[in-house]
């Protein structure tokens, strides 16, 4: 149904190749460089606020980094509850498959300690604690009370935004920091093959689903981004409050206002928008849902631009 | 109804299902759970996802590594579409 040119026993392979370990991209102890942006322009967008000098913009790039990396540990916490359920309903099946999921669980465990370890290095050189949101297993719940095509089609959103994040934009940026763009480089070489195992289990649920389970699918999916947009607002309050503790200022009405519709933006394209438009998901987003699935699709990316 | 000759359902899923069990235990003891289960379900055939979930809980009564299977069974069906009862 999807057309797929890849299987199970490939992305294992693959796996094996690109696989790291967390102490070769972050050793305990790392240090991260303040000077140099961690986030490109093109995600954490604060150039047009004339407000803030270039030391203030550096500064909520770091924050808005730390927001980034702790909502990818957020998601993730639910990503490894499917792959989890996903991996037993292969066992005793299909090998190649059971190997893929149980690698790939594995691997969201070794990301979310990756983005500890890089957490706690964060809070100890920024000088103030950030504000994130912290209740993972809350959101955890209700995601994975959807149907379950809609949770793969989620996952696979988020897996596909990863590697437009990297590709995009980090890859080549001689500006940011290089440890910030190495470790997103070893985050998206993982997450690439995640998102052929998603693919080829929407595949496998969307080949045996009926019209009507497609339906709720969708519905449930495009329910669970507006659930999220709420979320992505209220990160970015956080990251205001954040800033001007760590720059002791205070921002007056309007300027909190314009920094909320700011940061909410940039968190709404980069999770959000930037996954809905990769033009791998649009494909077998269409495939799956047909043509006027692809245009409620369009039209909430729209709305959200 | 011999289980080879059971109508397992168009989509390969219900196949699948039976494959898991035969795997474990061999063609003609997975043939002989797999028919015995099903006549205590209550199925005659094994054509959605609601009938898989039903003869997964069915395994998982017998134990051991039957109830493993039972569980995937059921999970995979779950994970399908299947409402559980």
């Amino acid at each position: 149904m999807l057309n797929l040119k890849y299987d199970y026993a490939g992305c294992v392979k693959s796996s094996e190749k690109a696989a790291w370990t967390l102490d070769e991209v972050m050793p305990v102890g790392t240090r991260l460089d303040f000077d140099k942006p961690f986030l490109p322009e093109r995600l954490a967008r604060t150039s047009h606020l004339s407000f803030l000098d270039d030391q203030e913009r550096l500064k909520l790039n770091h924050i808005t980094s730390n927001s980034y990396l702790n909502l990818f540990g957020f998601v993730e916490e639910y990503i490894l509850h499917m792959a989890i359920q996903h991996a037993q309903a292969e066992m005793f099946g299909n090998h190649d498959a059971l190997r893929a999921l149980t690698r790939f669980a594995d691997e969201e465990l070794k990301h979310q300690a990756l983005f500890k370890r890089y957490r706690d290095a964060f809070d100890q050189g920024f000088g103030h604690r950030c504000e994130v949101l912290e209740n993972a297993s809350d959101i955890a719940g209700v995601v994975l009370s959807k149907s379950p095509i809609a949770v793969v089609v989620l996952t696979l959103h988020i897996e596909l935004m990863t590697q437009d994040h990297y590709v995009g934009s980090v890859q080549g940026d001689d500006k940011l920091d290089p440890f910030f763009a190495k470790l997103l480089r070893n985050h998206w070489m993982e997450e690439s093959q995640h998102a052929r195992i998603d693919a080829l289990e929407l595949d496998g649920l969307a080949s045996v689903a009926t019209a009507e389970v497609k339906a709720k699918a969708l519905e449930d999916y495009l329910a669970i981004g507006g659930a999220f947009d709420g979320l992505l607002k209220a990160q970015a309050e956080m990251d205001v409050r954040s800033l001007s503790k760590a720059l002791s200022r205070t921002f007056n009405a309007d300027e909190v206002a314009a920094l909320v519709a700011s940061q909410h933006q940039s968190y709404r394209y980069t999770f959000l928008v930037s996954g809905m438009r990769h033009g791998t998901f649009v494909e077998h987003f269409t495939s799956v849902f047909g043509e006027s699935g692809a245009k409620s699709l369009s039209e909430v990316a729209q709305a959200l631009s | 109804m011999s289980a080879q000759s059971q109508p397992l359902g168009g989509d390969g899923a219900a196949q699948k299902a039976c494959d898991k069990i035969r795997t474990v235990l061999g063609t003609d003891r997975g043939n002989e759970v797999i028919t015995s289960t099903m006549r205590a379900a209550g199925l005659t055939a094994i054509d959605t996802a609601d009938d898989r979930y039903r003869f997964g809980v069915e395994l998982t009564k017998r134990g051991g590594l039957l109830e493993a299977i039972g569980r995937a069974v059921m999970v995979q069906a779950l994970l399908q579409g299947a409402k559980a009862a």
